[in-house]
């Protein structure tokens, strides 16, 4: 149960890992290029 | 682990879709980019300048941006806006943010609650919107990124033409830009427009996006 609901975390936290990520990466690609 | 998989599929399959799909958007986008590289006599790039460069970018979270703002439109259009017949739709009496009761709030939180539900105060406030927050911070983020990495793209193109760049400002009133943001508006409104309505009179047994297949089409907010 206590497993499982790490599990479940991690892939809340993987998801926004990536959209914040993501989004961080893309603004700091436009702004480098600018 | 076989268990966790079961569980987790919708995360998971989806998960894994998305970053097959970028993967797939990395490659795609380069052969194109490349393309028009050649054919104005510029230098072709590598994958990883290419992941690197403003064009991935913007056409990444021009799209990012639209999905956020659809999920949350769609969370606030459906606590007041109703759809008779649509299982997308609350019922037609539940219009508005609803009792305490209904939404386990206050003295009717349980012993199963989130620990900010059951503290009360600004805490519960706060946690009641905490998803459509979430979303809305992620579609303003995914827009000024698109603002940012869409500037730089166009900029770069005007350069090549010996034109002069445009300042940030002036960007967020181009043509371009709302051409860009508009066109991902327009299609995320019209699926769920649409889809909203098509399920009043069509079933997809055993999902819980659609009423039951025998459910009469005047049902309102059953899922199956």
């Amino acid at each position: 149960m206590r497993g499982e609901r790490f599990m479940k975390r991690t892939m809340f936290t993987a998801y926004l890992a990536i959209v914040l990520g993501g989004v961080a990466y893309f603004i700091a690609v436009g702004l480098l290029r600018l | 682990m076989k268990r966790f998989l079961r569980d987790n599929g919708l995360g998971l399959g989806f998960g894994v879709m998305f970053l097959a799909s970028l993967v797939g958007q990395l490659f795609a986008g380069r052969a194109d980019f490349n393309q028009r590289q050649l054919a104005q006599g510029g230098e072709p790039v590598t994958l990883l300048q290419f992941l690197a460069s403003s064009d991935f970018a913007v056409d990444v979270v021009e799209n990012w941006q639209s999905e956020y703002l659809q999920f949350f439109l769609y969370m606030f259009a459906t606590v007041w806006l109703v759809q008779r017949g649509s299982p997308e739709s609350k019922r037609l009496d539940k219009i508005g943010h609803e009792s305490d009761k209904e939404q386990l709030v206050g003295e009717y939180a349980t012993e199963d609650s989130p620990k900010w539900v059951r503290a009360g105060g600004w805490r519960t406030a706060v946690y009641s919107r905490s998803l459509g927050l979430l979303v809305g911070v992620l579609f303003l983020l995914s827009w000024l990124a698109q603002s940012i990495s869409g500037l730089s793209a166009y900029n770069t193109d005007r350069l090549a033409s010996l034109q002069d760049p445009v300042s940030w400002p002036a960007y967020l009133t181009n043509p371009e830009f709302w051409n860009r943001t508009l066109q991902n508006w327009q299609s995320e409104l019209l699926a769920i427009g649409s889809f909203v309505v098509f399920a009043v009179y069509l079933r997809q047994r055993g999902s819980p996006e659609s009423k039951p297949v025998g459910a009469a089409h005047t049902d309102t907010a059953e899922t199956g």
